[in-house]
């Protein structure tokens, strides 16, 4: 009898591209995975993980069935449950944590939200917990939350084609999202565009840029406070747009004079005469853009400090909502966005002042939000989505995990994420999960923080599992994808998780959807296409955009309170910052820091994204893991050379903190007194009773999230720019 | 009917080293997980810092007109199609292995379980069938194209005049048919 | 790069060092025939059986080779090919060694036949030679490996064919007995000029390498000098294979001394061959040395990390 072959249109979800994927499907079994070539990020290509992705979906490894731990905790000893035990055991005990100890003691922990968040926020509003963490603070946020502050959303989607130059900050898109990358080489080949990175060292959008800037890493605020300098003091600016569109320029003018391209140059070891030309260069540019990055949201308390200042360059520059420039697209109109979905309403007032954290971090928690989003509301009809825009501070839920201090956490939920190698701290982090009362973890692997959990649930890939690519609402276009197979063995998505608990902890009315599909069916109604299902949106429509417009703000001004750009902001200074641009030094340097710099003199880059892997995803998967089985420590030569270390040896990388072990890669993209180590490694073909080796090479075990290092308005913790010391490992 | 040549143009200053093709290619032609039919190589850093350059080198089969391979193999189980393309047929192969010590860009791969060689080629059924090699299409930079070397108004064509692509060491004598766009 | 030549290994130096060993007994001995120099019969008997069983073994070798052994015949397919003519040397050597050793044993009805001896002994002196040069141009063909240039290659290797040769018939004499011989102390003579030439070949093609301008040709030199492959050629070649028998010579004609110094001989021999085969490295890609692992070890973590995830399966399905 004849097969059913079918061709599905998924969405890859390794990374945030969402590229589209064919996914060849026989009688339910997944037999090739290729590029949609009518998919407009990809155009049919694949990065190594996607086109791997079908090791990823039938590897022996993969976490299929819920564990239950037997045994002491970290000891690996796992029995097989069902999910109904599994639910109804997890319901109980919250519930029982709830009534003694109240829903804040319940949190949960997801990492970079490759997920349908949505949910999760839904399931922790009703279940009156304001207690959700994710990598947010040093993953786009304080680009964000700053931007939005300023200017009233974020500029999310700078026209590179069709822009005359793009200034890419803190970015690798060579290393990371490639699609992007081939976007800036076009518009270099069709348009002369000149690409401008800002990277203390050479990456491979670096190598390839028209100028680069190897600043001192944790200098950007600097490099971006001397670029205003010159642009103000020069009158490069756009008069006409400054004079008509902003309030604050004055007081903006008056506060940069101090920063000097010669002060600049001290602070970004980059030449005066080189800070003065890039800025030029950008400012007469026109239209221009920067192209944020995460890079900068992990300078610790320097971090929002970069983002306000470049908000401010975009401004003053006239570069913002016009074409080819940095345009803000707002959220779409019609359809329901994440926000929409979360029931951020039916969280009362006093539990979301109980959020960890937003009691000093208030930008990225309730504070900040509610600021925010009157004003979003007010011109644009929406608001930001709660998840990863307003969330609990990681570094204090932890130590109130710990202590009990400001009070006790029983109950982690991590779904998504593995956070013994993605938060910072490791040790720390590790001792707060031991001390939790319950941890459940969803994951595709049986990861280290697994390794500890007391439930192990068995999750989706995106092969599995329905993608609504939506920018959680923060742009206006959306991709619909389908999944190719339902989840093998017991594996579910995380929507039905969410689901499946909230209804045993009395959340049913709020749950009508069974199914992602019916859930993202009623998010699409509205668009008005009246398609009877989601797949049938799928096949026939897969795309939404908006028709984008410009110069919006010549209708509804911008999303301030001012309706104007505010170069000095009313929303940071009613929360209690500074309204204006300045310079703020990364808390650990040999000048903030001179004591600890002695006995630490190099400075270390902790992360930066790397092929094949993402995070600390894929290290299983063989063919991947064979191109790059080992981490990979940064150092210059010459260093090198002083201390007796050659390539390919394995050298410790300490802090005070803690000491991993990654091998030395001579090279001089980076220069003599910095080192760049890899992020992410653990090794999964060692012992679970080692944590599968995450205390070996796991650079997060060396860095410091104390709250007082972190940035005061979003509570980032500082990554790339730390100071260690490096020597060879002997024997 | 006018024979074409087949040919590919790499382009240098595109590539990102994310080694797409080499896992693709694997996938595609069902390799065991180490056997890389294409490789990337890492150029550089070169230079003191900050004035370094770097870039990345696909390396398949080159598909050389004048192939050692072809002339050593005592079975005629290497074989250059009249289409350009080098292949090795897998029913002839004695696992001499005296092809992968000729060939000069070591491109040749060694399968244990089969005892017969195996390299790029060029995806051959694919381009009978109007379909791009897997490494071409699989590219998310745009930096590989196949396309007839005869056909002047040929992508490839258009592109080695333009960029003045050239192959790897020609001094070896060998002529590949692969084409590198230098950055 | 890679730090040696891997593709061809062990049993090819053991397969060109027994073709040589055996080409060249084989040739002295028929060559000694046919200009009707007295040497024992048992003496050529046994040394054109120890000719023919070194072809032998070496062809053995060769099969062994072979990644697809049941379809070696193919391997006469292509009269182009170098590697065809080798095997079609080696296999006409083999036959026509074996028929002339047959010559020398009284079982077969002709036995002692002098002139139908000689003729067969002359057509395998032809295929013993052609068996001994076609390696060096076979090796020559490989245009990445400029360390192999097949001109230089063909007579070096041809001088230490012959120097092998000799040092295996003369120890089967010095075994059997017959060493005060006169023809074995001209041989003796012979192989001492032989390995004086073989030092000023070797010498000279070394240097000749180092000045040239491919990198890998340098590379190899700098890796029989004082590279991984030092100690083969420090200790195999110069000074058990040229050092040594040449300082024996003082030590006299004993059957004992020759049969020793045969064997110096003969282990500096091998150790030629497997140095000049794992020296040929190949011309770097651009980058190519940038990679940290050969293809071998990437086979072995492969195959380790594949039985890792095999070892965990149950566990994590929770049984």
């Amino acid at each position: 009898m004849a097969g059913t072959t079918e061709v599905k249109k998924a969405a890859c979800y390794f990374c945030h591209m969402n590229c589209g994927m064919l996914v060849h499907v026989e009688d339910g079994v997944v037999k090739k995975v290729t590029g949609d070539p009518e998919h407009p990020f990809n155009q049919g290509a694949q990065c190594p993980r996607g086109a791997s992705a079908m090791d990823h979906l039938n590897h022996i490894n993969r976490v299929n069935y819920p564990l239950k731990r037997v045994g002491e905790r970290g000891s690996g000893n796992f029995k097989r449950v069902s999910w109904e035990e599994a639910l109804e055991d997890i319901a109980a005990r919250l519930k029982k944590y709830k009534a003694e100890y109240g829903a804040e003691s319940i949190a949960t922990a997801g990492g970079t939200n490759r997920t349908d968040d949505w949910a999760r926020r839904r399931f922790f509003n009703l279940l009156g917990s304001p207690n959700v963490v994710h990598t947010s603070p040093v993953c786009w946020i304080p680009n964000f939350l700053v931007e939005t502050a300023i200017y009233g959303w974020s500029a999310f989607d700078p026209e590179i084609m069709g822009s005359r130059c793009v200034v890419v900050w803190g970015h690798n898109p060579g290393a990371s999202y490639l699609p992007e990358m081939r976007g800036l080489l076009e518009a270099r080949e069709k348009n002369g565009t000149k690409i401008i990175v800002i990277d203390p060292r050479c990456s491979e959008t670096a190598a390839r840029a028209d100028l680069w800037l190897p600043i001192r890493p944790g200098s950007d605020c600097a490099l971006a406070l001397a670029w205003l300098n010159v642009i103000i003091n020069e009158e490069l600016y756009d008069a006409d747009f400054v004079e008509n569109w902003t309030v604050g320029f004055e007081e903006l003018r008056e506060r940069v004079q101090e920063y000097t391209p010669e002060w600049a140059e001290a602070k970004t070891w980059v030449p005066a005469e080189r800070i003065a030309m890039a800025a030029r260069t950008y400012a007469t540019s026109r239209p221009a853009c920067i192209q944020w990055g995460v890079a900068t949201d992990q300078l610790g308390r320097a971090t929002s400090a970069v983002a306000q200042a470049r908000a401010v360059l975009r401004a003053i520059c006239g570069n913002l909502d016009v074409p080819g420039g940095d345009v803000m697209p707002g959220p779409h109109p019609t359809f329901i966005t994440d926000v929409e979905m979360e029931l951020n309403e039916l969280l009362p007032e006093e539990q979301r002042a109980k959020q960890l954290g937003a009691d000093r971090f208030k930008l990225s928690t309730w504070p900040g939000y509610k600021l925010l989003n009157e004003q979003l509301e007010r011109v644009w009809g929406k608001g930001l989505p709660a998840e990863w825009m307003c969330e609990a501070s990681p570094p204090v839920l932890w130590r109130a995990i710990l202590t009990g201090k400001p009070y006790p956490v029983k109950a982690l939920i991590v779904l998504a994420d593995n956070p013994l190698s993605s938060y910072a701290n490791s040790r720390l982090v590790y001792e707060a999960l031991n001390k939790l009362d319950l941890l459940v973890v969803m994951d595709y692997w049986l990861t280290p923080t697994a390794a500890l959990a007391d439930y192990v649930l068995p999750a989706a890939s995106w092969l599995e599992r329905p993608v609504l690519t939506t920018t959680y609402g923060v742009s206006d276009w959306l991709i619909a994808s389908e999944r190719a197979v339902q989840p093998l063995y017991e594996r579910k998505t995380d929507y039905d998780f969410w689901r499946a608990l909230g209804i045993k902890m009395g959340q049913e009315e709020y749950w009508p959807w069974q199914t992602n599909e019916e859930a993202f069916q009623y998010r699409l109604e509205p668009l008005g296409y009246g398609l009877e299902t989601y797949g049938d949106f799928v096949q026939g429509v897969r795309f939404d955009f908006a028709p984008r417009e410009y110069y919006k703000y010549l209708e509804k001004g911008f999303a301030t309170p001012s309706g104007k750009v505010e170069l000095k902001s009313s929303i940071l200074e009613k929360l209690g910052y500074d309204p204006l641009p300045h310079y703020v030094e990364p808390p650990f340097s040999p000048e903030a820091t001179p004591e600890l710099a002695r006995d630490y003199p190099l400075i270390l880059i902790a992360g930066g994204g790397f092929m094949p892997f993402y995070h600390s995803e894929h290290r299983q998967i063989t063919r991947l893991r064979l191109l790059h089985p080992e981490p990979r420590v940064a150092i210059n030569p010459e260093l090198a050379q002083e201390l007796a270390i050659k390539e390919g040896d394995w050298v410790w990388i300490e802090t005070p903190k803690g000491k991993v072990k990654q091998r030395a890669k001579l090279t001089t993209a980076v220069p003599p007194g910095v080192v760049q180590a890899e992020r992410g490694w653990w090794y999964p073909e060692k012992g679970a009773k080692d944590l599968f080796g995450v205390w070996e090479s796991n650079i997060n075990a060396c860095l410091d999230d104390d709250p007082d290092t972190c940035d005061p308005a979003c509570g980032s913790w500082c990554t790339r720019s730390v100071l260690c010391r490096i020597a060879k490992v002997e024997g | 009917m006018r024979t074409m040549h087949w040919g590919m143009v790499i382009d240098l200053r595109r590539c990102i080293g994310c080694h797409a093709c080499t896992v693709a290619c694997q996938i595609e032609n069902n390799l065991p997980l180490n056997e890389r039919w294409n490789k990337v190589f890492t150029v550089g850093p070169e230079g003191e810092f900050p004035l370094v350059t770097s870039h990345f080198l696909p390396r398949p089969c080159m598909h050389c007109q004048d192939a050692p391979c072809v002339d050593g193999c005592p079975t005629g189980a290497s074989q250059r199609r009249p289409d350009g393309i080098i292949i090795v047929d897998g029913e002839r192969c004695i696992g001499c292995k005296f092809c992968m010590l000729v060939c000069p860009y070591g491109v040749r791969q060694f399968e244990v379980e089969k005892g017969i060689v195996q390299k790029c080629h060029l995806c051959y059924e694919r381009l009978e069938q109007g379909e791009m090699p897997r490494c071409v299409e699989t590219c998310q930079l745009k930096a590989r194209y196949a396309g007839d070397l005869d056909d002047p108004g040929s992508e490839v064509a258009a592109l080695i005049k333009q960029a003045n692509a050239r192959p790897l060491y020609p001094h070896l004598g060998t002529k590949p048919l692969v084409y590198y766009i230098f950055p | 790069m890679e730090d040696k030549q891997a593709i061809w290994g062990g049993l090819a130096a053991g397969y060109f060092f027994c073709a040589a060993f055996g080409a060249m007994v084989f040739a002295v001995i028929a060559f000694l025939d046919i200009i009707t120099s007295p040497l024992a019969g048992e003496v050529s008997g046994t040394g054109s059986f120890l000719g023919l069983a070194a072809a032998g073994l070496g062809g053995l070798l060769l099969l062994a080779e072979l990644g697809n052994k049941k379809r070696f015949l193919l391997v006469f397919s292509r009269m182009q090919s170098i590697m065809t003519k080798g095997a079609l040397f080696l296999s006409c050597f083999i036959v026509l060694a074996a028929i002339y050793t047959s010559f020398w044993f009284d079982i077969f009805p002709w036995a002692g036949e002098n002139a139908g001896r000689r003729i067969i002994g002359f057509l395998g002196i032809i295929f013993a030679v052609a068996l001994v040069i076609y390696p060096g141009l076979e090796l020559g063909e490989a245009r990445g490996r400029s360390f192999w240039n097949g001109s230089a290659l063909v007579p070096l290797w041809l001088a230490a064919a012959l120097t092998s040769g000799l040092a295996g018939v003369i120890l089967v004499a010095a075994v059997i007995g017959t060493s005060p011989a006169p023809t074995i102390a001209i041989l003796d003579k012979i192989l001492l000029s032989l390995l004086i030439t073989q030092i000023i070949l070797i010498t000279a093609y070394i240097l000749g390498m180092r000045q040239s301008a491919p990198e890998e040709a340098r590379r190899s030199v700098a890796m029989l000098i004082n590279g991984n492959l030092k100690n083969i050629f420090w200790w195999g070649i110069v000074i058990c294979g040229h050092l040594i028998p040449c300082l024996l010579y003082f030590g006299g004609r004993s059957a004992g001394i020759l049969a020793i110094k045969s064997l110096f001989v003969l282990v500096g021999e091998v150790c030629l061959r497997a140095a000049f085969l794992q020296v040929g490295v190949r011309v770097s890609l651009p980058g190519e040395d940038n990679e940290w692992m050969q293809d071998e070890e990437i086979a072995v973590l492969a195959a380790r990390l594949e039985q890792a995830w095999q070892e965990r399966a149950a566990w994590i399905n929770g049984k």
